[in-house]
């Protein structure tokens, strides 16, 4: 701030001072003529002073007559220097002279406060200010509303503007313009709109056409209420859906074709996590271009470390499920800790980049950009891994020996050597999720352990050896989750799911979709 | 010909001495017996400052020892003879020392912090009015001990029947048993659940109007403790000694040969399994008055693992082989966390990978490598 | 029991696997105290017949009735106490308990868990498992654990397992697969010895072996039954030849 500025604004603040002591006068249309000056001041000072006014929190000391402010807290006065905003304690009411308001004066202050508020700040300030002119429904701030929209050119700002200059109409405006309003009213889900068309339709006092209008604008208001939860709920569900698929495809692959139990899967997607984030170390001023190049580092880092838990670990073990599984959860064990001791046991953050922050609008909607990406990007990955196994010659050998290892291996195929790869490229998957997970949660050294019960819950549910049933699965479990969640809240519903899942699994052991006939049973 | 034949079939009778050929446990159980005469005696009656003493602290520490092996031995039953792998039997464990959490909790009375004589102080901090219908009867000693019992034992029977009565065998269940302690660890966290939610269940004051952390009560605790296992051990090596050990084992390595002699193997599991929980429940009434607090933090999915690498160190199929495997773990987990919990975390990392890939019968086989490198160098 | 009753009686059975049929409205009636031998190319449905006489797999149309009980109501283990021995292609014997206790468990006596848990063996079962022992010469190797035995002594032990069982009706696939010749004779031998008293059903590929237990024959072709006669009458059956022998 420059030093121009600076007495401006200390020249601002002394006016501001002698307007508000000239407030203290019994006369009120005195007490008008200082509110308009106050109101021409236009700091933000001034819309305090006028706000404190109608909250009749504004006090002038009879000692030293210092203008303070009161926070009125169980009936004691809690003070303020009005300027400073120093603390003055607990004042006694005697020792202060409120600056006292009429209904009229309370009017002229509302409107002052909106005229003040809607010419100035930034755009997101001032639909902000719109918002709260809905709600307080002051007819004279129609006027002003009326004078803003004939220079507006913001079309955001045009169309809030409308909807306050409405709903201040159809309550306060004549029959016809009434009748107007309310209908233009029709199918808004903002809150206010919706309870200001509730009361009037509720109003017995009002006319009966304008009652039946404003039903019928609630009603539509209501619909796409409904309709918006409903997409809501639906985006929250394929969201986590996203994130599920994302999770448990890696698994989908190790557990389908090589028929390896890896419990260390939840620990290589917190690898692919920790990826993102050394890259992101390395390349601090390009967030965008990290987290990009973090997706083959992490593909190939955890691919590499899935050759080397095959080699080490799963190949001594073939045939011998059980023992898979649990060689495979000491080393997740192992592999936490190697990872707690390097950089520590506190979450670490990854950053997004900015096309993946912010909200986007559709209607009434706000979703958020991270959720969107993560669901585009599953779906990719998700077509991706079933490219590689219809469309090329590793994935149509890992399907032989998927479907069946003896023949595969007659006609040819090293079905050890595609076991090795298999893992390879499911432990890889595993990586890049980490990456996309680490845009939406916190990564930390047991980021991997929340997500191996339901990525082995995803897989069963949807079938061993069957991709399309682990996408099914993935987004089936995710919109039920989300879809019972507003009921029963997060953490019950995530139990629901699990016991849905082992029930279901009673019924149906092999999982929705499922190998029948001979070859199944051995 | 006949005589000499009857003689070379011990396994197949009923005999009071079916321990015979069970040396290492039977004098696993002549060394139980004998702690329950010495230690007590040593923690009550031998002054603290002698050598002799053995602290409190000791005593619960091997009390709770027992509990653990106790847990182990109801696995090995299920996963050692019947190849069935549970990854919850922390669940049967959490669910046992609930229920005498239960009733220690209602034995505060209105000593809580609250004076509320009825309800826990969780409750009245969570503004209850009144005590939840499932917390009935749990003032009563006999009627918990009943619920010891019965609801770890019901819950594996209907899961056991869902479960084996569609041929959810292997892995399969092996993850539904992690799923079921993850669902119970996820609900034993909710506090309106009604069982102290994160807190858990703790601050107990007496057991059947003796004073919890008395002297004589933490002697009798471990008394109980080591009575527990051994009649425990027995029945499961009566159990497996019986035609039911190779009925059991049938089922483990060739489970359709089973049924196409004529086994109903379904019921043979179900059977076994609940069996298994109810020891399980029992080893958790036990383990909570000793440790004096009772939390979902039983129920995380890791802590029904662990149990899993306690029998298979020790070597499974044999019984004594999980008692040993407890204590031996847990032993050493007592040393390395005061080391460093992360060489601890390390390690037990390492016992899982080595016992698969190494040591698929425990113990039993270092001890064989060794002798063979013994042997090989002279 | 009168000789010539039906044990068996298959009527119009029809199992499919995703559209494929395994068994084709297949009827085949076998009397008692009989042994046949069942042949047919691969995908003929040899397997599957045992598996829906075993109640392995359900059937979708048709009807098996053994001793005049409808095998659609019971399950596989009761099937089995109805008097039905299956043995498999592969030895499926429990490998980690002695010839002994194989045998054992697989005595006809009560097979609950109480009756069990409380066995004893009395004389008349230690008579039996002593007979049952020499009829399957593993005498000397009783006390062995059975993953120890050769190929074929884990086949006979097999065998033997079924016989101890007192089943009325054997269902044998493939038992002299993988045998050394000397073991194949053995193996004849036995399955004349043993039909005296019991119905057989002999899966096998091997014709030379078909040819020396000298039984009636049933050739299966795409899960119905193409013929039944003797060998040397099966052996000029012109539709035989083109599915099978001919090639």
């Amino acid at each position: 701030m420059t030093v121009t500025n600076v007495n401006f604004l200390l020249a601002d603040n002394n006016k501001l001072r002698d307007y508000i002591l000239e407030l203290d006068t019994k006369d009120f249309n005195e007490k008008i003529i200082t509110i308009e000056n106050i109101s021409q001041i236009k700091t933000d000072l001034s819309l305090k002073t006028l706000k404190s006014i109608l909250e009749g929190r504004l006090f002038i000391r009879k000692e030293d007559r210092k203008i303070i402010l009161v926070d009125i807290i169980k009936r004691k006065y809690n003070a303020y220097d009005f300027f400073q905003e120093t603390e003055l304690g607990i004042v006694k009411k005697r020792k202060l002279k409120k600056i006292k308001i009429n209904n009229q004066i309370r009017n002229i202050l509302n409107s002052k406060i909106a005229m003040l508020e809607l010419t100035s700040g930034t755009t997101e300030q001032k639909i902000k200010a719109i918002y709260d002119i809905i709600k307080e429904g002051n007819p004279e701030v129609l006027k002003i509303i009326n004078e803003l929209l004939s220079e507006e050119k913001n079309k955001e700002l045009i169309f809030s503007l409308n909807l306050a200059k409405n709903s201040i109409l159809a309550r306060f405006g004549n029959q016809t313009e009434k009748l107007k309003a309310i209908a233009s009213l029709a199918g808004n889900t903002n809150n206010d709109i919706v309870n200001i068309l509730r009361t009037i339709a509720e109003d017995k006092s009002l006319d009966k056409n304008i009652k039946i209008e404003a039903n019928n604008s609630l009603q539509a208001s209501l619909r796409n209420i409904k309709f918006n939860n409903i997409i809501k709920t639906t985006f929250f569900g394929l969201s986590l859906g996203s994130v599920l698929l994302l999770a448990a495809i890696g698994l989908a692959i190790t557990f389908g074709v090589v028929g390896v139990i890896n419990m260390a899967h939840g620990e290589l997607i917190m690898l692919g996590a920790y990826c993102a984030y050394v890259v992101q170390q390395l390349i601090p001023n390009n967030i965008s271009a990290s987290i990009i190049i973090s997706l083959p580092v992490a593909f190939v880092f955890t691919g590499f470390v899935g050759i080397l838990i095959e080699r080490v670990i799963v190949k001594n073990l073939y045939g011998r499920p059980l023992e898979t599984l649990l060689a495979t959860f000491g080393l997740s064990l192992i592999l936490q800790q190697i990872v707690r001791s390097i950089f520590s046991p506190l979450n670490k953050t990854v950053y997004s980049p900015e096309w993946m922050s912010g909200i986007t609008r559709i209607g009434g909607l706000e979703l958020t950009n991270n959720r969107i990406v993560i669901i585009i990007f599953a779906l990719l990955i998700f077509l991706i891994v079933i490219y590689i196994l219809k469309k090329t010659i590793f994935g149509m050998q890992m399907r032989a020996v998927t479907q069946n290892r003896k023949m595969a291996s007659a006609m040819g195929i090293n079905t050890k050597k595609i076991d090795m790869f298999t893992f390879a490229f499911g432990s890889g998957v595993a990586g890049v999720a980490g990456v996309a997970l680490s845009q939406i949660t916190n990564v930390g050294p047991n980021l991997g352990q929340n997500y191996i019960i339901d990525s082995f819950m995803v897989v069963v549910f949807g079938g061993v050896g069957n991709l399309f049933g682990t996408f099914i699965g993935a987004f089936g479990l995710g919109l039920g989750n989300k879809l019972l969640e507003p009921y029963v809240g997060a953490i019950v519903s995530k139990i629901f799911i699990l016991l849905f899942i082992i029930i279901f699994i009673q019924f149906r052991p092999k999982g929705l979709f499922s190998l029948k006939g001979r070859v199944a049973d051995e | 010909m006949n005589k000499r034949i009857a003689e070379n079939k011990p396994s197949l009778l009923i005999n009071i001495n079916f321990l015979l050929g069970d040396s290492i446990g039977r004098y696993l159980i002549y060394l139980l017996a004998i702690s329950i005469f010495i230690l007590p005696i040593l923690h009550v009656y031998i002054a603290e400052d002698s050598i002799f003493h053995v602290s409190s602290y000791t005593i619960s520490l091997l009390g709770k020892y027992l509990c653990f092996a106790l847990l182990a031995l109801s696995l090995d039953l299920v996963w050692g003879y019947t190849g069935i792998l549970s990854l919850g039997h922390g669940a049967f464990f959490g669910l046992g020392g609930y229920m005498m959490g239960m009733h220690l909790m209602r034995e505060i009375g209105d000593r809580g912090v609250y004076g509320n004589p009825l309800l826990p102080d969780f409750m009245v901090f969570l503004n209850w009015e009144e005590l939840p219908w499932f917390w009935y009867g749990f003032d009563s000693f006999l009627f918990s001990c009943l619920m010891v019992i019965l609801v770890p034992g019901l819950l594996a029977f209907i899961f056991a029947a869902l479960a084996f009565g569609s041929r959810v065998t292997g892995v399969y269940f092996s993850i539904i048993t992690q799923a079921l302690v993850f669902t119970l660890m996820l609900a034993f966290f909710q506090n309106d659940f009604g069982f102290g939610g994160n807190n858990g269940l703790t601050d107990f004051k007496d057991i059947l109007g003796k004073d919890i952390s008395s002297k004589e009560t933490r002697a009798v605790f471990y008394i109980c403790s080591a009575v527990m296992l051994i009649l425990s051990y027995l029945t499961c090596r009566f159990i497996v000694s019986s035609k039911i050990g190779n009925i059991l084992i049938g089922i483990r390595d060739r489970e359709t040969r089973m049924r196409f002699l004529g086994y109903n193997t379904t019921v043979f599991k179900i059977i076994i399994f609940t069996f298994s929980a109810v020891l399980a429940g029992i080893a958790g009434a036990l383990y909570v008055p000793q440790v004096g607090i009772i939390n979902p933090g039983e129920f995380s999915p890791i802590k029904s693992i662990e149990i899993v690498v306690w029998v298979a160190l020790g070597g499974r199929g044999f019984l004594y082989g999980a008692i040993i495997g407890a204590i031996v773990v847990n032993v050493l987990k007592s040393y390395l966390t005061i080391i460093s919990p992360e060489i601890w975390i390390i390690f037990l990392g390492l016992i899982f990978i080595l016992v698969t890939i190494y040591l698929p019968n425990g113990l039993a086989d270092l001890k064989r490598i060794i002798k063979k490198n013994l042997y090989d160098r002279r | 029991m009168i000789e010539d009753k039906n044990i068996l009686e298959i009527k119009n059975v029809t199992v499919s696997f995703d559209g494929f049929k395994a068994l084709n409205s297949l009827s085949l009636e076998i009397k008692n105290s009989q042994m046949i031998a069942i042949i047919g190319p691969n995908g003929a449905g040899k397997t599957t017949l045992q598996d829906v006489i075993t109640g392995k797999t359900k059937i979708d149309d048709g009807k098996i009735f053994f001793k005049n009980n409808d095998l659609s109501q019971f399950s596989e283990h009761e099937i089995v106490n109805l008097g039905i021995g299956r043995k498999f292609q592969r030895p499926t014997i429990i490998e980690n308990i002695s010839v002994w206790d194989n045998l054992c468990i697989a005595l006809n006596t009560r097979k609950n868990f109480l009756s069990c848990l409380l066995f004893k063996l009395k004389n008349k079962d230690l008579k039996k498992v002593v007979e049952i022992i020499s009829i399957i010469n593993l005498e000397k190797k009783k006390n062995l654990i059975a993953k120890n035995l050769s190929h074929g002594e884990k086949q006979w032990l097999e065998i033997g397992m079924l016989l101890i069982q007192q089943s009325d009706l054997l269902l044998i696939d493939e038992p002299v697969a993988g045998m050394t010749e000397i073991e194949t004779k053995k193996t004849s031998e036995l399955l004349i010895n043993i039909s005296k008293d019991r119905t057989v059903l002999v899966v096998e590929h091997d014709m030379n072996f078909i040819e020396s237990l000298g039984v009636e024959v049933v050739v299966l072709n795409e899960g119905s039954v193409l013929t039944r006669g003797s060998m040397k009458n099966i052996k000029k059956n012109k539709q035989v030849i083109d599915v099978y022998l001919g090639r």
